[in-house]
Formats: C-alpha cells, sequence, structure tokens
C-alpha cells in the first residue's frame, strides 16, 4: 500500500500538518496583523506554499532559496566519511579546508563522489570521473599552497574511514583505508 | 500571542540584529575574492541564482567584481543595519546582496548546508517593511515627520513572518524525520551512527563528545530518548506561536538542543539561536521599551537643565 512508502507518507504528511495548522496560525493572527497591507500577507502565503512546494518536490538546492529539509531522517546512515589527509614535509594533517574557502569541507566533493558512486575513487567504475576529481583536488592542493606560508604539501591522500556502531561493545574502532593520492604539482 | 504589543521599535530592533549577523557572516567569510581562484567546474549556482545567465557568473567570479561586490554589500548592511536612507530601497537592496552572498557560499559548498536559511527569511520580511521607522538614521534625521502614522500591524508582521518561517524550518526537519524514518529511527543505532559519522568529519570545531557519550550504552539511551523528545518538539514548532507556555517549553527544548549539535556533532546554527531569542521572546518590545525610558529620561534631564 503506498501509504507505506516513506516517499509517499513524505509528501501526504506536510500539507495534512501544515495547511491545517497555517490557517489556524492565520485566522489567530490575521487581526494582530491588519494594517500590514495586502501584498505582505499574500507574500506570506506564497512564502509557506513555496516553502512546502520544496519540501514535498524533494529537490533540494534547485528551489533555493527554498530546500528540501529531510536532514538526519535516514535509519540507515552511510557508513563512511571520508578523510583528507595532507602530507607536507615529513608531517602529516587533516586538509585545512579553510585555505581553500569558500568551500568548507570535502563535502564540495560530493558531487564528483556521487559520480563514482558510493565507493568514489574506483576508477574501474568511471575512470573519467576519477581523472576529473583527481584533477580538482590537485587544483584545490595548488590554491592550498598559494595560500600557506611554509612549505608546499607533497600529496593529500585520501581515506575512506568506517567507524564500528555501536561504540559501546568491546573490540569497536575507527578503521581508514586509503583510496586515493593525489601528487602535488610543486617541485 | 506573539509580538502583539510589538511597535516600530520593536522591528528596529529586528532589523539591526539581522543586518548584523550578515555583517559578521560576511566578514567571516572575507576575502571573498578566495572564490575566484576556486576551480570553476565546483561551482553550481542554486535555484534562483541559476536564473541569471552563466556570463554573469563568468563576470561576477572574477577577482575584480568580488572586491566591488564585497564593498557594496558590506555598505548596503551597514546602511541596512543604521537605518539609512530610504529603507523602501536600501532594505531590498542589501537582501538582494545577501541572497547572492548566500548563494555564492552554498554554490561552492557542493554539499547544501541549510544554516543560514532563518536568517534569509527573516531578511526578506524586514526588507520589506518599513524596519526604519525607529532606531534608524532615517528617524533620526527626521525624514518620516510629515507621513502619518502606521497601523501596527505593519511593525509587527516582520516579526510575526519571521517567526513562522523560522518555526517551519523546525516543523519541517521533525516531519520529514516521522515520515522516511519512522519509529526505526528512534529504536535503531541510526543516531549513534550520525553522530558519529559528523564526529569523525574533520571540522573547524572538531568536539569529540560524541565518542566518549557513545562508548557508554546508558548515555546511548539517553542520545536516543532526546533525539525522539527533540522530533516531537520540531514537529509540534508552529504551536509556538500560538501558545505562551507550549513557546517557553520548545524554547527550553529546542535551543539547548543547538548547542548539543555542536557538542556532539560539530553543528551550530548560531543564527538561529539569536532569531529565536529575538523572535520567540519578548525580548524585541522589552529593548524598544527600555531605549524609550532612556529618551524619555534623556529629554527629562535636558529639560530641566536647559543651559546646557
Amino acid at each position: 500500500m503506498p501509504f507505506h512508502d516513506p516517499v509517499i507518507l513524505f509528501q501526504v504528511l506536510h500539507p495534512l500538518l501544515l495547511v491545517p495548522g497555517l490557517i489556524w496560525i492565520g485566522y489567530r493572527y490575521l487581526p494582530l496583523l491588519a494594517g500590514a497591507g495586502r501584498v505582505r500577507v499574500y507574500l506570506l502565503m506564497a512564502f509557506c506554499a513555496a516553502a512546502l512546494g520544496a519540501q514535498v518536490g524533494g529537490i533540494h538546492s534547485q528551489a533555493y532559496p527554498f530546500a528540501t529539509w529531510r536532514m538526519y531522517s535516514t535509519p540507515d546512515p552511510r557508513g563512511h566519511v571520508w578523510r583528507f589527509v595532507a602530507v607536507g614535509d615529513g608531517a602529516e594533517e587533516d586538509f585545512n579546508w579553510a585555505r581553500v574557502a569558500p568551500i568548507r569541507s570535502h563535502r564540495a566533493f560530493a558531487m564528483p563522489f556521487s559520480v563514482l558512486a558510493d565507493d568514489g575513487f574506483e576508477q574501474e567504475k568511471d575512470p573519467e570521473a576519477a581523472e576529473r576529481l583527481e584533477s580538482l583536488l590537485r587544483a584545490l592542493i595548488q590554491i592550498h599552497d598559494e595560500r600557506t606560508e611554509g612549505p608546499p604539501l607533497r600529496h593529500v591522500r585520501v581515506e575512506r574511514c568506517r567507524l564500528d556502531v555501536p561504540l559501546w561493545e568491546e573490540g569497536s574502532a575507527v578503521h581508514c583505508e586509503p583510496v586515493a593520492m593525489v601528487e602535488s604539482r610543486a617541485p | 500571542m506573539l509580538h502583539n504589543q510589538a511597535g516600530p521599535g520593536a522591528l528596529g530592533v529586528l532589523r539591526i540584529t539581522v543586518f548584523a549577523v550578515w555583517i559578521l557572516a560576511v566578514l567571516g567569510s572575507l576575502p571573498l575574492t578566495l572564490a575566484a581562484g576556486l576551480p570553476r567546474e565546483l561551482f553550481e549556482a542554486p535555484g534562483v541564482l541559476a536564473l541569471l545567465p552563466e556570463p554573469f557568473w563568468e563576470v561576477f567570479l572574477r577577482e575584480t567584481t568580488l572586491v566591488a561586490f564585497t564593498a557594496l554589500l558590506l555598505v548596503a548592511l551597514v546602511a541596512a543595519a543604521a537605518g539609512a536612507g530610504p529603507f523602501s530601497i536600501v532594505g531590498p537592496l542589501a537582501f538582494l546582496g545577501v541572497l547572492l552572498f548566500d548563494g555564492l557560499q552554498k554554490g561552492f559548498a557542493g554539499y547544501f548546508n541549510h544554516n543560514q536559511f532563518g536568517l534569509l527569511y527573516a531578511t526578506f520580511f524586514v526588507a520589506i517593511s518599513p524596519a526604519a521607522d525607529a532606531l534608524s538614521l532615517e528617524r533620526s534625521r527626521g525624514g518620516q515627520s510629515s507621513r502619518p502614522p502606521r497601523p501596527p500591524g505593519v511593525y509587527r508582521f516582520p516579526l510575526v513572518a519571521s517567526a513562522l518561517a523560522l518555526s517551519l524550518t523546525y516543523f519541517l526537519v521533525g516531519s520529514s524525520r516521522v515520515a522516511i524514518g519512522g519509529w526505526e529511527i528512534f529504536a535503531s543505532d541510526a543516531l549513534p551512527g550520525h553522530l558519529a559519522l559528523r564526529t569523525m568529519e574533520h571540522t573547524a570545531t572538531n568536539f569529540r563528545l560524541s565518542f566518549l557519550l557513545l562508548a557508554h550504552a546508558p548515555l546511548v539511551f539517553l542520545l536516543k530518548a532526546g533525539f525522539l523528545v527533540t522530533t516531537v518538539f520540531e514537529v509540534l514548532s508552529p504551536l509556538a506561536l500560538l501558545r505562551r507556555g507550549f513557546r517557553l517549553a520548545w524554547l527550553g527544548v529546542i535551543v539547548p538542543f543547538h548547542f548539543a549539535t555542536l557538542l556532539t556533532m560539530n553543528i551550530f546554527f548560531w543564527e538561529n539561536v539569536v532569531l529565536l531569542a529575538l523572535l520567540f521572546t519578548d525580548l524585541p518590545r522589552r529593548v524598544e521599551e527600555w531605549v524609550g525610558a532612556g529618551r524619555r529620561r534623556g529629554r527629562g534631564a535636558t529639560g530641566s537643565r536647559p543651559g546646557q
């Protein structure tokens, strides 16, 4: 039955709960807002409709300045994160994304990663995408070096890290495996 | 009811705060020219900004354009915060500026983050209102003196509309979780999984509290219980506009929730915390009264000592 489908439920639940709620709030608040002007009230109604439409449509960034709000709703979170290890002159540390602002984290690579499917970097799946990803990373290493005083990075190692959950069980740990290494072009 | 006593001063407090938060956000992102050096293919204009033609972005993402944009944006934000000029022009211009700024940030983020949406919506509702009728340069110059007084509803509108918009964002998150995750998301190890993954990611704050908590089964149970309670309050968020008692309980859950996500997931919507304090309490009206009382005292003191 479709109502057992989370997607259908997602699309039904919001209008079902929200529309009567908004009508009730509007009924209570309209006297308070008397004199605000019809245009403003219509704009507020359009705003609510657009927010609801973006949510039900599930179109994420395409709906900007609206969005789909479904963070932390999956009961089965992805089991790994990507770690970018910057290897400089003998030292290793997490890649400093502040140096490549306005990119804020490795999530900027969500799009190239999605091209490569869940496992990312597995070149047999899509060599062209893997090459593109490496080329982007190389460009970021160069920008990182340009914006950093001190010795340039030698390379960036990309690791896929998995954490055993539940953590409270004995023997659970973080496991990281290198999946790619992008060399700097610096001399 | 929320803001049923609010006047132009309360709206002025919201205007100053909203634009001041944007000024901080822009200053924290300087120099925006860094965007010019990034691979162009990592930028994807989001949503409505994608309607702007490609040549626009080619020009906009140049270093010189970004320098000019930064300067103009800061001038517009300071003018809007100060209530300078005709606000009916300055306000919408400042809003368009922050829309472009926020779109630039989100366009390069790859992952579409949700911070600053509440602030963006509040800015919109302030920008389309006469928000510079008090606590503003425009007012202090006597720019509005010949105008008849406006109805109070026009000043309450942006406060109420912003509160509604912010409550909607919480509602949409909570109801999605119920619709998609169902009971399983609370009963399973989904929350420990989310906490662990977010803690493993390298971030600016790098709090590791989750790893300590997740090592103890009783604490994990409490975290899951907190997750359920927070979700219930998120779903009920619009009720915070209607019932004062519920509003206080809601704030008592949602505000600590934001600090908890900072410590356990390295995610902090500090802009929302500021807005919660302004939009779901009497704070703007109290500031309005406090400023009004201060002015009356000032006038009284001046009147009693005319020679000074």
